[in-house]
């Protein structure tokens, strides 16, 4: 059993990551408007983290450093600090959408006004991080995220066609009311969603938290090959039961509620309790990502002590950094801005920062300098590049879609 | 650190973590101080590192010595450039850069000592064991 | 995603004029739409609550966030200036769909805060009709 539980930094990460109250909205929409036609973009990203987040917790198992920690030493100080700034920006931009998201899932069960529960749950997301220590933290939130497998069984007792899904999905085409454009920018959404840079910096900093050494390799490889496809396998089941329920309708979804809808209709109450209940530990584990994330790059960059494995007091100005961060991310909160909005342009804009930070891990993990032995073999390297490959495609065609398409419309 | 080991300071040095004697993580290379040996050769004499060296390197003419101006005033210490640490002191040069001093000695941390002491000891728990 | 109003509580923002009748009916359309939404949204929850599917705090939020989407966008494309006499046909005609669902609307919301689960597919009955109207005025429209 507690060799099973050894992949809870996986499961966190990918919950985290995968879905979050961004990646929530944006599947069931995905799935109300295009039906399974993205489908292949949530495949194709799950494999691009999946190569990338190996590396990434490889890194951190033999040379004991993070990710970020090496974007300056490899990027230079320069380009360090633009990644530093275009990711540090994109993470508080995620986690103030994040404690919003905590809090409507909260307001879900209790129907009060989200905005009223938001100081509360911003609090409570600092506790955690202040107090809790990484390994518990990770088995709650990994564990608790798990109450989303109910997204499969609504699937399953919607009891599609199996066949014709799995067809649709197959041959992707753009639907009829939809253009060229606002498919390529959902997938980029997707993908970018998939992707996420603060999922690595998470990973990889959580790796050198759990202390991982050579001989984590394999339980680095178990993290990610089950983690990452299963926040992948939630994602499809959200958007199949999207595509069943509520495209049908013709119902668009731009609202956490909505996303919960086509559970409560078909499973009933247990389901949407489940549902709620992993809704909030996603947003909450989103928001722990986030923040600690936050923390994590700027204490790497400037080389500060940093991390939960240590007293708060030996890392002082790491825990100042997140707690500096969870505050603006709570006024900003406050101020009523729609939080999905928010999570929109945050998953886009990461789009296009990718490069700047897969581009070192492939670098890192191919020097003998820090990895010895544990150095990229030759088929591995292919597919990272034809990766890398994409991601600039995707960077550089985020933006003017956005313009193009006026964030989606 | 073994005789006559020749390193590219660029690639080995410059943005490398610090580490003091106990493993602490203490800052990073910001900077590399060069003198000219008897050959003519340059040699590292000093590794740099704390408020504003950074920013000089990056060539913001103004941040940089401001930078080390605050950080004076906030952080005074007994020696002349606390930024400045003779490459005597460095341990060994790996994937990090091992010191054979305190990170207490160090410019790199009196932020550290200030939020510490200024901030986070007055929040309780601060000093809590991590791993229960 | 279309814009709606979200749980923050903006409402609608004032919208220039529309310079074609195109455009205009174009704006008209994607209200319709964003209105077929929401209305679709609050009958299927009425539903999930009637079936016994849902809970109360869970269905009060769900229905009064798309009551405020569906004032939200009322108020947006009532705001729009119709470029012409030709578009005041239009506008009313959107302008008398969007307000009757608005009120269907928010009886739903006000069954739900009141408890009456049971009822609400009864309560939700006219907005099949609203829904399907709404429907059949953005395909009307549509270019």
């Amino acid at each position: 059993m507690k060799r099973a539980l050894e992949i809870t930094l996986g499961i966190l990460t990918a919950i985290g990551g995968f879905v979050d109250i961004g990646d929530l909205v944006a599947n069931a929409e995905t799935g109300a408007r295009f039906r399974m036609n993205l489908a292949w973009v949530v495949v194709v990203g799950v494999v691009g983290i999946v190569v990338y987040a190996e590396m990434a917790g490889r890194v951190a198992s033999v040379s004991g450093r993070a990710v970020f920690d090496l974007v300056r030493e490899r990027l230079g100080p320069g380009l360090g600090l633009l990644n530093l700034l275009a990711s540090f920006f994109i993470t508080a931009l995620t986690l103030t959408a994040e404690l919003a998201g905590v809090a409507i899932a909260l307001s879900l069960a209790v129907s009060v006004h989200y905005l009223l529960l938001v100081p509360f749950t911003t609090f409570l997301v600092w506790i955690v991080v202040w107090r809790l220590p990484f390994e518990t933290m990770e088995r709650i939130f990994g564990l608790l995220g798990l109450a989303l497998v109910v997204f499969v069984v609504t699937l399953w007792q919607v009891g599609p066609d199996w066949g014709s899904l799995l067809s649709e999905a197959t041959h992707p085409h753009v639907p009829s009311q939809e253009t060229p454009f606002t498919y390529a920018y959902y997938g980029i959404a997707l993908f970018g969603a998939a992707m996420t840079p603060y999922e690595v910096f998470f990973f990889s900093s959580g790796a050198v938290e759990e202390r991982w050494g050579r001989s984590d390799l394999n339980v680095n490889r178990a993290n990610v090959f089950v983690g990452f496809p299963l926040g992948g396998v939630l994602s499809l089941a959200l958007m199949a039961g999207a595509h069943l329920v509520l495209a049908p309708r013709g119902i668009s979804v731009d609202s956490l509620s909505q996303v919960a809808l086509p559970t409560a209709f078909v499973v009933g109450k247990l389901g949407l309790a489940c549902l709620l209940v992993g809704i909030f530990a996603a947003t909450f584990g989103a928001a722990l990502e986030t923040g600690l994330s936050a923390g994590y790059t700027v204490a790497q960059y400037l080389g500060w002590p940093w991390g939960k494995h240590v007293r708060p007091r030996e890392a002082a100005r790491f825990h100042l950094v997140v707690m500096v961060t969870l505050v603006g991310g709570l006024l900003v909160t406050l101020t009523g801005v729609d939080p999905i909005k928010v999570t929109e342009y945050s998953i886009v804009l990461s789009a296009a920062a990718l490069p700047l930070t897969y581009f070192p891990i492939l670098l890192i993990a191919n020097d003998p300098g820090y990895m010895g032995d544990q150095v990229n073999g030759r088929l591995l390297n292919a597919l990272a590049f034809v990766y890398l490959v994409i991601l600039t495609v995707v960077a550089v065609a985020t933006i003017p879609l956005m313009v193009i398409t006026k964030a989606g419309q | 650190m073994p005789d006559g080991r020749v390193l590219y300071a660029g690639m080995s040095l410059l943005d490398r973590q610090l580490v003091d004697r106990s493993g602490r993580p203490c800052g990073n290379v910001d900077d590399c101080e060069l003198e000219e040996g008897p050959t003519g050769a340059l040699h590292v004499s000093a590794v740099l590192a704390g408020p504003g060296v950074l920013a000089t390197r990056l060539g913001w003419r103004r941040l940089g010595p401001w930078l080390e101006w605050v950080g004076a005033l906030v952080f005074p210490s007994p020696v002349d450039r606390p930024q400045r640490i003779p490459f005597s002191r460095v341990s060994d040069v790996g994937s990090a850069v091992h010191l054979a001093v305190d990170a207490d000695e160090l410019a790199t941390m009196a932020g550290e000592r200030w939020v510490r002491d200024h901030v986070i000891r007055h929040i309780p728990g601060n000093g809590h064991d991590a791993a229960e | 995603m279309l814009c709606a109003a979200g749980a923050g509580g903006c409402v609608s923002h004032p919208v220039g004029p529309a310079r074609t009748l195109t455009t205009y009916e174009g704006k008209a359309v994607s209200t319709a739409e964003s209105a077929s939404s929401a209305v679709q949204t609050v009958r299927l929850a009425a539903q999930t609550g009637s079936d016994g599917h849902a809970f109360g705090p869970y269905l009060s939020i769900t229905i009064s966030e798309q009551e405020d989407a569906l004032a939200g966008v009322e108020g947006t494309f009532g705001s729009i200036q119709p470029p012409g006499e030709e578009a005041d046909d239009l506008r009313d005609e959107l302008d008398a769909l969007l307000s009757r669902a608005l009120d269907h609307v928010s009886a739903v919301r006000i069954a739900v805060r009141r408890g009456d689960l049971d009822g609400l597919a009864r309560v939700a009955e006219p907005l099949g009709g609203d829904a399907a109207s709404l429907s059949a005025f953005a395909e009307d429209h549509r270019s």
